[in-house]
């Protein structure tokens, strides 16, 4: 659920637009800012404001009424009448662009597809390595589908150096990222649960947590086979 | 606007209550028990519901501590248990739907300071001290116990003997669900066997630190019992159930470690065991007669230590005997960091927390000041003449409880241990078992009297 602030300066074929934008989804509340050129609304929760701009046929008017929007953190879809785009970098923002004519499910699309974007997509937050998939929101992981039970130190350690591919860890700084709190422990402790958490995870194809001797642990991105 | 967590910037036992709480609510856990131990070491604890679970998780539950052996003391009868987040766990023997979860919990007074009689707050003083000097303590307890036919017909569960791999035994079977169990509890195991005796089996766990090891050995006993029960049968941990058999013993593999290095070992020294390993050692030794009334805590626990049963009877450092109290236990060159200390005076009826303070406190009063090794016995101090045992100076550990009692109440050492609250509540506890013990006629007494005189 978001809400779409349409910025159309009262042109007709932006009213039609909007409506049937309405029309096909009841998924979000869509508002008509008739005269507000120049300044896009303030909205409470970026995360779920778009703003849909009917461009002004001037490249550098739709250019600067776009920065500003985006300026303002908002998602923006800019809907323009040229098949010249505005010179301006969208790289500090979310922008989708569409060219004339724009169809109501295309705007749409690309509402969703901004909206998604700057929510960083629930995909996001995931860590995937393969099978292996490890969602932090929900303290879940998975291996090929099934869930994997783990205590909570063994999904600390998994997920803490899962984040960190390729990166090799001593015991000591595990223990200080995953046990802080914890004076007891000892760096054997970290063996433990290293030991455990192979015996979990582990499939047939990849050694997820890999031994270097001397140092530590690392966690191997998927694609080196299991060689031991 | 980075969506990535990073445990630096989040509190980790917030992490946990939230791991927590998103686990009840994956699992359908409707029943929470709350465990802690007594000062004997015995489980107690108290059941919230899942609606109380965040508020208990954050500021724990209150609950009438009078009636808990040891907890209260005099005008401190109100107490709060204050759940472990991490500790967080589903029992696996009970049902999938409305699930039932434990969590280890710390005992507070009122007024939230840890409670000076809270077995896991003594262990850990203990191993604060341990830490002051740079050193983890790292335990691996080799658990005996029996599984008997029910608790009315007491008599051994199958007829195994040491080793005995037979495929039909249900003794193996038993062992097995048991340790399944202990895994999806998160205790690993490292090893497990049928022992000597008809009944009796042994499981040993893979080292951790003392504090999660004694937590894992209570839980142990809970898995034991229950997978027992499940099967009509019963599980005992009693020292000595039967004249006729072993004791169940917990001998305990202990070593302490600098960081990542064992500090026991050391490549240039005889038997490759450092300085600091041979004061901890004698440390033991010397003070095993002192905390012997923890580590052997029952009147029966002295049915054990008798010679003939493999259990240590000589508070010495001897060698190549079955009933050495304290070995070094030979390791695979290579794997320096598994040279080990195993004492063995310890049954597996104790109190794991007030067990691991006290010889955790012996080993590091003999690095402290540096105890030397006494000389090794290499002949079996239990075949040798009184006057021989004069000789070689070998010390007798405590034959009886009362007699443990008498030289616990006056050790230094372990008041240093368990704190003078633990101390005078264990040692008052124990004189009653006593009295009540020596008012006993017992079965030998009728059998060996009764017609006689």
């Amino acid at each position: 659920m978001a809400t779409v602030f349409l910025i159309g300066f009262g042109h007709p074929d932006s009213m039609r637009l909007l409506e049937e934008m309405k029309a096909r989804s009841r998924e979000h509340d869509f508002r008509n800012i008739p005269d507000s050129p120049g300044e896009p609304p303030q909205p409470g929760d970026k995360h779920s404001s778009v703003a849909l701009i009917w461009c002004p046929r001037s490249v550098e008017e739709a250019g600067s009424l776009i920065a500003q929007s985006v300026a303002n953190g908002l998602p923006t879809v800019a809907l323009l009448h040229d098949s010249v785009p505005p010179r301006i970098d969208f790289s500090g923002g979310h922008v989708e662009l569409s060219f004339a004519p724009t169809s109501s499910a295309e705007a749409l699309a690309r509402t969703e597809l901004v909206l998604a974007r700057a929510r960083g997509p629930r995909e996001g937050n995931l860590i995937t390595h393969g099978d292996l998939v490890i969602d932090p929101d929900r303290y879940e992981v998975r291996l090929a589908g099934r869930a994997v039970e783990l205590t909570f130190k063994e999904y600390e350690l998994l997920r803490y150096i899962a984040a960190r591919p390729g990166r090799v860890f001593s015991r000591e700084a595990l223990l200080r990222a995953v046990w802080d709190y914890d004076y007891f422990g000892g760096t054997r402790t970290v063996d433990v649960h290293v030991r455990r958490l192979r015996s979990k995870i582990n499939d047939l194809r990849y050694q997820f947590i890999e031994t270097v001797w001397n140092v530590g642990y690392r966690f191997r991105s998927t694609g080196e086979p299991n060689d031991g | 606007m980075t969506q990535l967590h990073d445990t630096k910037q989040r509190d980790i036992s917030e992490e946990a209550i939230r791991f927590a709480l998103f686990s009840a609510h994956e699992h359908d856990v409707r029943f929470i028990r709350l465990w802690f131990t007594d000062i004997l070491g015995t489980l107690k604890g108290f059941a919230i519901t899942i609606d109380e679970l965040e508020g208990v998780l954050r500021s724990g539950a209150s609950f009438d501590g009078a009636s808990i052996e040891g907890i209260a003391r005099e005008g401190e009868a109100d107490m709060v248990a204050m759940p472990d987040p991490s500790t967080w766990q589903i029992l696996p023997w009970r049902p999938r739907e409305n699930a039932v979860a434990r969590l280890f919990c710390d005992i507070k007074t009122a007024s939230g300071e840890p409670a000076e009689t809270d077995n896991r707050e003594v262990l850990r003083r203990a191993l604060r001290r341990a830490g002051e000097m740079g050193l983890t303590y790292y335990v691996a307890p080799e658990i005996e116990y029996y599984h008997l036919r029910s608790s009315d017909d007491p008599r051994p569960h199958d007829s195994g003997g040491y080793f005995d791999q037979s495929s039909d035994s249900a003794g193996a079977d038993l062992r097995r669900q048991t340790v399944l169990a202990l895994e999806e509890m998160g205790i690993p195991v490292k090893h497990s066997h049928h022992e000597v005796s008809d009944g009796q089996h042994e499981i040993d766990l893979r080292h951790t630190n003392a504090l999660t090891m004694a937590d894992s050995i209570v839980t142990f006993k809970v898995v034991v019992k229950e997978i027992a029960a499940q099967s009509g049968g019963y599980a005992t941990f009693m020292p000595r159930p039967f004249a006729k058999s072993n004791g169940s013993g917990m001998h305990t593999h202990m070593s302490l470690f600098d960081g990542d290095t064992n500090v026991f070992y050391d490549p240039d020294a005889p038997q490759s065991l450092s300085v600091k390993a041979r004061q901890f050692m004698a440390g033991l030794i010397r003070h095993s007669p002192e905390i012997t009334a923890i580590t052997n805590q029952w009147v029966n626990s002295y049915k054990r230590l008798v010679p003939g049963v493999e259990a240590p009877v000589y508070a010495n450092y001897t060698s190549g005997n079955i009933a050495d109290l304290v070995r070094v236990p030979s390791y695979r060159v290579g794997k320096e960091d598994s040279l080990r200390i195993e004492y063995r005076a310890p049954d597996s009826a104790c109190n794991p927390y007030l067990a691991f303070a006290a010889i955790l406190t012996a080993g590091l009063e003999g690095i402290e000041q540096e105890y030397k090794l006494p000389e090794l016995i290499t002949s079996d101090p239990s075949i040798m003449s009184e006057a021989e045992r004069r000789k070689h100076g070998v010390v007798d550990l405590p034959a009886t409880l009362d007699s443990a009692l008498k030289i616990a109440s006056e050790s230094k050492l372990l008041r240093k241990a368990l704190g003078t609250a633990v101390m005078d509540s264990f040692i008052r506890n124990k004189r009653i078992e006593w009295a009540e013990y020596s008012r006993t006629v017992t079965d030998y007494e009728i059998s060996r009297y009764l017609k006689l005189l």
